[in-house]
């Protein structure tokens, strides 16, 4: 589980601004939306058809992915009801007693001092960093509409931070933001902005302004890309339309593109909601909640009093507080009015048009969205002990922070990609036949299992951690790569099953009944018919399945206990509590872990976008 | 309708099973045991310490090696940052993976201890008599030695000779000398003084030789004595002589910025001489902590390592582990290790033959020995007071609080079940 939302692939290749984006369709098409409860799933099912006896044999595809749903998303939230009236201590885990608390617990917790300051919090975190990523991500969304050269390889670029590990952005940017080092305030001074420069982490009020700033410019590049989208799909014989009634921009905006954006508007916040409420990484790397617990949300007091404290009973609690959070948010998702269907006459396949000027100006942009990556690399090639200041340019590059990364880190960074390939494959796994039965049958209860798939994103990871942690050491699950691997999916699994089901319900019905007439077996018609015919998808969602296993942070920091299995995000955290005068070789490591984030943004401009695109045409 | 490619499955079939393949064997990799089962010879053991700076960590890989060639075993130590020490030790309890030796800080022995993951040390045989009674004391827990560190230690004010002379201020003695020189001291681009204040036991214990020096207790947080002692602190932050950074620092950062010249004076402990001492051009000196008026001694907090042998399955590798820190707290042991970290061994009679060797040590050599167990009087409730000073610290240096309501709550904190 990630903190971050699935991935709305949205890449161009070109400049002749393809429309090649996911996001809205799949809006649309109820990926992310009721649609897939409320619209005609049941009907496409041509396969399973009035074959009452095959039904067992269907189910058989969906079994193990809903078994593993219920395993990874079900025990764990009643696992935590129950955790929660009960009181843990140090000893609870070895001697199997945890005795019955009643609302103990919750007395504690649910105080006005203890309680309100990690509300307060993580309402004005969330709100905050919505409200920035959501304005800044549409002004650069309405930007990059226009046609310009270079604009899809500058929009594909600005992905980036969002690809980025989370510890890996934090990390820079907690050195980024050092008030007395710092390069923020080298320019807040340098600027004569401030004399003595911005308490950036050490404030009260600023150490939040900064979570809130480092998490809404993690955040631009989802909603840019989805509210590219969005845009994209509004006709533009409205705009010509407007135009000749002269209507100016502003009237264009306020009448044409703000209601017509609305539904894409409304998936945006809401999902932004689940996904800001349960943030931990951004926050436990930059502040790790202070100074004065001025940064301490519900998520990191949930962390800190299971995991630091060893309070899993009062980790429960506030655990089932965000839980009550981020259901009510989903909830108001799942009530909202369906989308209206808008796909009027074809897709649009050209924006206005802007000249070298754009290009400039979004050359700028991209320079000021991409400037902690250049600092993360300049920093990484500094050598040891100037790094505390750092100069603007590694005109002397010096290796030895590599040197010592790889020593240090070459055993995480192994692990890691055993984890992520196997998180990939196990997601893919279980994803492909669950997304299969549930695109081409017509099983009964197909809405209830999507349903069901749509609730885990609402679910925090800290509660999936809480439960699991216990499990895993009755299991003697902690401290192995199969166990890394098993939590690791709750993230890739059900991305890969509404990706993979997003695309197969665009096979056409009469392949498959080909198939079928052929004599071919279900298993066959899934492995040579569907799979083949889904390729790209299933690219799409290993890449991004890897990636989530890659970049996870929760798990690796619950789920071992001892260095034998340790991811290099981990690593990458540890070295942020130790004291290191090595800052280059933090930077170096943090420069490693961002690796497949930027392959896959390469592999992105290929298979993805096709991936997506054909998904998503109709 | 836009159809996809056709394209051959076998390819990503082959890719998927190669993947699964590499995790199975990889899994599986792990799944062996290390070393010596129950029955078998035991060959190696693990060791977990919070001696995560390369220069301390490798002098102790050193000297627990030499100990492990002595007991016939290979050492394979791991340190973790100060910091996360107590959560990794409680997670490794919860899970049964605890090392076969492991470190704590003197004052968070009894607190394990109550946990039950320790095992007393009295049935390895090993002999206890002679330790400083401070130290002895904070590794006993309802009667029993469960811990035995091999030097004590506690902390002082380092400062600048240069920056010192060029400003023409003496080494302040007083809490009004302290703030009028870090005033002078400060400039541009360098602060007069410095301290860990941020939110871990760290914090706690750089407070404490204010708190106590002042005639505050940790049984009583809401006095004005504790007060003062924090408005002291504010009060250096306020007016600019100490950087807000404070909040965040680690010892180890308080130590950079002394050795970077970015702030004149420090509190710190002796275990940094090795480093300031490999710094040529930085000429330093150590006094003791500023009292708060001239005639006061100085109360500092007793620091100090105890080693451990936890329980765990294997009663052989327990026996291993407790030669190895009954090695550790040798003489012989003790002398090295305390000219290394320039601490002072914690048996009295080698003490005395230390402090021959090495007359330079003697503001540490006295601090220590008067230095006060932070367990003394809470004993395993200590934590809960060390968590609640460390808050009402932070909340006051932030300003959302003063000194006085930041204790108030902080008493209320540290008695609350």
């Amino acid at each position: 589980m990630t903190d971050r939302p699935s991935p709305m692939p949205w890449t161009g290749t070109g400049d002749d601004a393809v429309v090649d984006t996911a996001g809205p369709d799949m809006v649309d098409r109820g990926v992310v939306g009721r649609g897939v409860v409320g619209r005609g799933v049941v009907g496409r099912g041509v396969v399973g058809r009035g074959r009452a006896s095959g039904r067992p044999a269907q189910w058989g595809f969906v079994l193990p992915a809903a078994a593993y749903l219920l395993l990874f998303f079900g025990y764990p939230l009643v696992k935590n009801v129950v955790m929660s009236f009960q009181q843990y201590t140090t000893t609870t885990f070895s001697t199997g007693a945890a005795p019955f608390a009643g609302l103990r617990n919750y007395a504690t917790i649910l105080t006005p001092d203890l309680f309100s300051g990690a509300l307060v919090n993580t309402f004005l975190f969330t709100t905050g960093s919505l409200l920035g990523q959501f304005v800044l991500g549409l002004a650069l969304a309405l930007f990059f509409q226009r046609r310009f050269p270079l604009g899809g390889v500058l929009r594909s670029l600005l992905l980036l931070p969002w690809l980025l590990p989370l510890v890996v952005s934090g990390t820079t940017w907690r050195w980024m933001l050092d008030p007395d080092t710092g390069v923020v305030n080298t320019v807040v001074r340098g600027l004569h902005l401030s004399s003595s420069g911005v308490p950036w982490l050490t404030g009260t009020p600023q150490a939040l302004v900064s979570v809130i700033l480092v998490n809404v410019w993690i955040g631009i590049p989802f909603n840019t890309a989805i509210l590219y989208g969005g845009l994209q799909n509004i006709p533009p014989h409205l705009y010509e339309a407007a135009k000749l009634d002269g209507a100016g921009p502003v009237n264009a905006f306020r009448h044409i593109t703000w209601p017509l954006l609305r539904p894409v508007v409304n998936v945006v916040l809401v999902l932004g909601v689940a996904y800001t409420v349960k943030s931990l990484d951004v926050i436990l790397t930059v502040t790790g909640g202070g100074p004065a617990g001025s940064t301490e949300t519900l998520a990191t007091q949930a962390y800190k009093s299971s995991f630091e404290q060893f309070e899993f009973g009062r980790g429960a609690v506030l655990g089932n507080v965000l839980i009550l959070v981020s259901f009510a948010f989903a909830l108001l998702y799942l009530r909202r009015p369906p989308c209206p269907d808008r796909r009027t006459g074809g897709r649009v396949k050209r924006g206005p048009a802007g000249g070298p000027v754009s290009t400039v100006i979004g050359i700028v942009l991209l320079a000021v969205m991409l400037f902690p990556v250049y600092w993360m690399v300049n920093a990484s090639l500094q050598p040891v002990g100037n790094t505390l200041r750092g100069d603007w340019f590694p005109l002397h590059p010096d290796f030895s922070g590599y040197t010592i990364a790889l020593r240090d880190q070459v055993g995480a960074l192994v692990t890691s990609l055993v984890v992520a390939l196997g998180s990939m494959a196990l997601s893919l796994g279980l994803a492909a036949p669950a997304a299969h039965a549930l695109a081409l049958f017509s099983l009964r209860g197909t809405d209830l299992v999507l349903l069901g798939v749509l609730v885990t994103q609402a679910v925090p990871g800290i509660v999936v951690a809480d439960a699991l942690y216990g499990a895993y050491t009755d299991l003697g699950l902690l401290n192995s790569h199969a166990g890394l691997i098993l939590a690791d999916s709750t993230a890739g699994v059900p991305f890969a099953i509404l990706i993979l089901h997003a695309f197969m319900r665009t096979i056409p019905p009469e392949v498959i009944e080909a198939a079928r007439v052929d004599g071919a077996g279900r298993l066959r018609v899934f492995g040579s018919v569907v799979l083949p015919l889904s390729t790209n998808a299933l690219i799409t969602a290993a890449v991004f399945t890897f990636l989530f296993a890659w970049s996870d942070l929760l798990f690796a920091l619950t789920l071992t206990t001892t260095p034998t299995v340790r991811p290099v995000t981990l690593g990458v955290y540890q070295y942020l509590g130790a004291h290191t005068d090595h800052w280059n070789a933090v930077m170096a490591t943090t420069v490693m872990t961002s690796v497949p984030a930027v392959v896959l943004l390469v592999i992105a401009q290929r298979h993805v976008t096709a991936g997506a695109t054909r998904g998503a045409v109709r | 309708m836009n159809s996809p490619a056709y394209r051959p499955t076998r390819r990503i079939v082959t890719r998927l099973a190669g993947a699964v393949a590499l995790v199975l064997a990889a899994a599986a990799c792990t799944g062996e045991t290390r070393d010596g089962s129950a029955t078998g010879k035991i060959t190696s053991i693990t060791v977990l310490d919070y001696y995560v700076e390369r220069s301390e960590h490798d002098q102790w890989d050193q000297v627990l090696a030499s100990c492990g060639r002595t007991a016939g075993v290979k050492v394979e130590q791991t340190s973790v940052p100060p910091a996360s020490l107590i959560p990794t030790v409680l997670r490794r309890a919860s899970s049964r993976t605890l090392p076969d030796l492991l470190m704590l800080d003197n004052a968070d022995l009894q607190e394990i201890a109550r946990t039950d993951a320790l095992t007393p040390l009295d049935r390895y045989g090993i002999d206890t008599g002679g330790f400083l009674e401070g130290i002895l004391s904070a590794g006993t827990y309802k009667g029993e030695v469960y811990g035995l560190a091999p030097y004590v230690s506690t902390v002082a004010l380092f400062y600048n000779k240069d920056m010192l002379a060029e400003a023409g201020v003496a080494v302040p003695g007083t809490w009004d000398e302290l703030k009028a020189a870090a005033a002078r001291l400060t400039r541009p681009g360098r602060y007069g003084m410095a301290v860990d204040a941020n939110a871990t036991f760290e914090g706690t214990w750089q407070f404490l030789p204010f708190l106590w020096s002042n005639g505050g207790d940790e049984k009583k947080l809401d006095s004005p004595q504790a007060a003062q002692a924090l408005r002291l602190w504010v009060d250096l932050v306020n007016s600019g002589s100490m950087s807000k950074s404070v909040l965040n620092w680690t010892q180890a950062d308080v130590h950079d910025q002394f050795a970077a010249g970015r702030t004149a004076m420090m509190i710190n402990g002796p275990w940094r001489v090795p480093a300031l001492e490999a710094d040529k051009d930085l000429r330093w000196g150590v006094a003791p902590i500023p009292v708060p008026r001239a005639g006061l001694t100085p109360v500092a907090p007793l620091g100090g390592e105890v080693w451990t042998v936890p329980r765990s399955a294997s009663k052989a590798r327990q026996k291993k582990a407790a030669e190895v820190l009954g090695c550790l707290n040798s003489a012989s042991s003790m002398l090295t290790l305390a000219g290394q970290h320039h601490t002072v061994p914690s048996r009295a009679a080698v003490a005395a033959r230390h402090a021959e060797q090495d007359p330079s040590m003697a503001v540490f050599v006295k601090g220590a020995e008067a230095a006060r167990a932070r367990t003394r009087e809470l004993g395993v409730r200590w934590p809960k007071a060390a968590t609640a000073i460390y808050t009402a610290v932070q909340s006051a240096l932030t300003g959302r609080q003063t000194p006085e309501e930041a204790l108030r709550q902080a008493q209320q904190a540290a008695t609350r079940d």
